[in-house]
């Protein structure tokens, strides 16, 4: 009797243990070649640009006709489980969706489409300005949707297109070659910096006033921390900001 | 229940007035960082873990912080002078003796040790928690802080003047806080919860108390060149009598930051209005003016 319960615990433990590991099993790689788009809640635009991932340069101008659509080139052909895509137009941008993955027995490739609805809103144009020989990063991200953030480098003077400031923030990563959405920036959208990001404008900042735009956002609680003051905290600031960085020009203007 | 009341409701006075903040968010550096840092100044009605001092007290102290991947280890020395010196302590000739001045009631609130050096050591935590979809993790820390100060006492003869004996005593303390945050709506409530227990031996005046309290921290703003910010601090401290719920602290602090030296100036109006058995409600009103620089840097990539 003793062999035949230790038999029965060995089977139980194995049929457990197979189902953990079935559970946690990779799920299959949906390598999308051709994307498919559905709008929803906008006006059928022209000029239609898809960023597909993170790379906020990454931009596909869309073929308009019966259906949205976009073939992939091998670079960017992506896994349907877990990239994210948005559109801009104009001044209009959608949301932030992941693609369902369907397979084309005509061509045999997988189809990725996307469902995006288009926000309410007008997108403004950020252009940075800042010396030649300095990087800075920037992560945006919609608020109702972390995973889906974007983001590129700047060398010297670039563009940030189409930001809905009411549904995305932007952080500027000056310590950074390439964007981190796990680090912490400038607030582009905030009273030490822009506080008005409904009307264009233009604002100056000098190295000095970077770090304290950093400071009164930290004293502000708006650097998903506690409110501080604390003097430690300028250090890294100060360091993570190149002396390089003698003024930064940020513009902002409609799209 | 105790702490979800208090959490409606510091800064933990465990640390003095003089204390600055030393959060760093580990996600502002890509590597470890040692600051030595001096801060010195004074303060009128200076408060002592939330014992009045019934004086005012100058201060110079120097704060030496490593930041580790998630931890931060702080050794600070620090040395507060009081307004008008010690006491003299007397001693009759009776048995048991009784010494002059008494000792406040147990009932009271106790008198504050007698401004001296202190050393603190705190070993700190970070942890970030889910902030929900839309923004990056929330950043909190918890530590733990030791300090511990000498406290010397010579008695003097009420009948001769004379010494007659020297009593070397200290004081420790042990404290634990932690970072809180919860979301009102779209609003972020941040805050501090600490618990405390100091004690006295080897004075004429031995006491321990235990304190639990929840600091508000409020967001703070830009006026002008000036950060300025407010916290609440609402707690209960034991052993003065009265009731649990005997400790009201709001606090305002001016922040500036000065480009040309790097120091920063902070000054501080700290109201605690305290209740104990003997007294009931008194309101103390600290005001604390100092100024911090960073002595040295290293950052270690």
């Amino acid at each position: 009797m003793p062999v035949i319960r230790h038999m029965l615990v060995v089977v139980l433990a194995l049929a457990i243990a197979g189902e953990a590991a079935a559970q946690s099993a990779p799920p299959p790689v949906y390598v999308v070649t051709r994307a498919e788009i559905t709008l929803k809640s906008c006006d059928r635009p022209q000029d239609m640009f898809i960023v597909i991932g993170h790379n906020d340069r990454n931009e596909h101008r869309v073929k308009d006709g019966d259906v949205l659509s976009l073939d992939l080139d091998p670079s960017d052909r992506f896994d349907a489980a877990d990239t994210y895509a948005r559109i801009r137009f104009g001044d209009t941008v959608t949301d932030c969706q992941k693609s369902s993955a369907d397979l084309d027995p005509v061509r045999n490739v997988f189809i990725g489409r996307f469902v995006l609805t288009c926000r309410s809103g007008k997108a403004s144009r950020l252009t940075i300005s800042a010396p030649d020989d300095v990087d800075i990063s920037y992560v945006r991200g919609m608020r109702e949707a972390r995973p889906c953030w974007l983001g590129s480098t700047i060398h010297g003077t670039g563009e940030i297109r189409a930001v809905l400031f009411s549904d995305e923030t932007v952080r500027l990563q000056f310590d950074r070659d390439r964007p981190d959405p796990q680090s912490l920036g400038l607030l582009i959208r905030d009273p030490s910096v822009l506080a008005d990001v409904t009307k264009p404008a233009v604002v100056e900042l000098s190295r000095d006033q970077i770090v304290a735009a950093f400071a009164a956002q930290r004293n502000g609680g708006r650097m998903s921390a506690p409110p501080t003051n604390a003097p430690n905290g300028q250090i890294p600031e100060q360091a993570g900001v190149t002396k390089a960085l003698t003024t930064l020009r940020l513009e902002l203007n409609r799209q | 229940m105790l702490v979800s009341l208090m959490a409606t409701a510091v800064i933990a006075q465990q640390r003095p007035i003089f204390d600055p903040d030393d959060f760093v968010d580990p996600r502002q550096r890509q590597g470890s960082l040692f600051i030595s840092r001096v801060i010195f100044g004074a303060a009128a009605n200076f408060v002592d873990d939330y014992r009045p001092a019934h004086q005012g007290a100058g201060l110079i102290e120097v704060a030496n912080s490593y930041y580790g991947k998630q931890t931060q280890f702080d050794y600070k020395h620090s040395e507060v002078r009081g307004e008008h010196g010690p006491a003299d302590v007397f001693r009759c000739g009776c048995n048991p003796p009784i010494y002059f001045p008494t000792p406040a009631p147990p009932d009271a609130t106790p008198a504050a040790p007698q401004p001296g050096p202190k050393d603190t050591f705190t070993f700190g935590w970070y942890h970030s928690v889910d902030a929900g979809p839309a923004e990056p993790r929330i950043m909190l820390r918890y530590r733990l802080t030791l300090s511990r100060q000498h406290i010397g006492t010579d008695v003097k003869s009420i009948g001769t003047q004379q010494d007659v004996e020297h009593r070397s005593g200290h004081e420790q303390s042990i404290g634990l806080d932690a970072d809180t945050h919860f979301r009102i709506g779209t609003h972020d409530v941040w805050g501090s919860l600490v618990y405390a227990t100091t004690s006295r031996s080897g004075t004429i005046d031995d006491r321990r108390q235990h304190e639990l309290s929840y600091t508000s921290r409020f967001p703070g703003r830009a006026v002008g060149p000036l950060l300025v910010r407010a916290t609440l601090t609402i707690g209960a401290i034991s052993d003065r009598g009265g009731r649990t719920l005997n400790l009201i602290n709001p606090a305002f602090e001016a922040f500036w930051h000065n480009n040309a030296t790097q120091a920063n100036v902070h000054l501080i109006y700290s109201p605690q209005t305290l209740d104990s058995g003997a007294e009931g409600w008194r309101t103390h009103h600290q005001i604390a003016l100092f100024v911090d620089r960073a002595l040295y840097v290293k950052l270690f990539r």
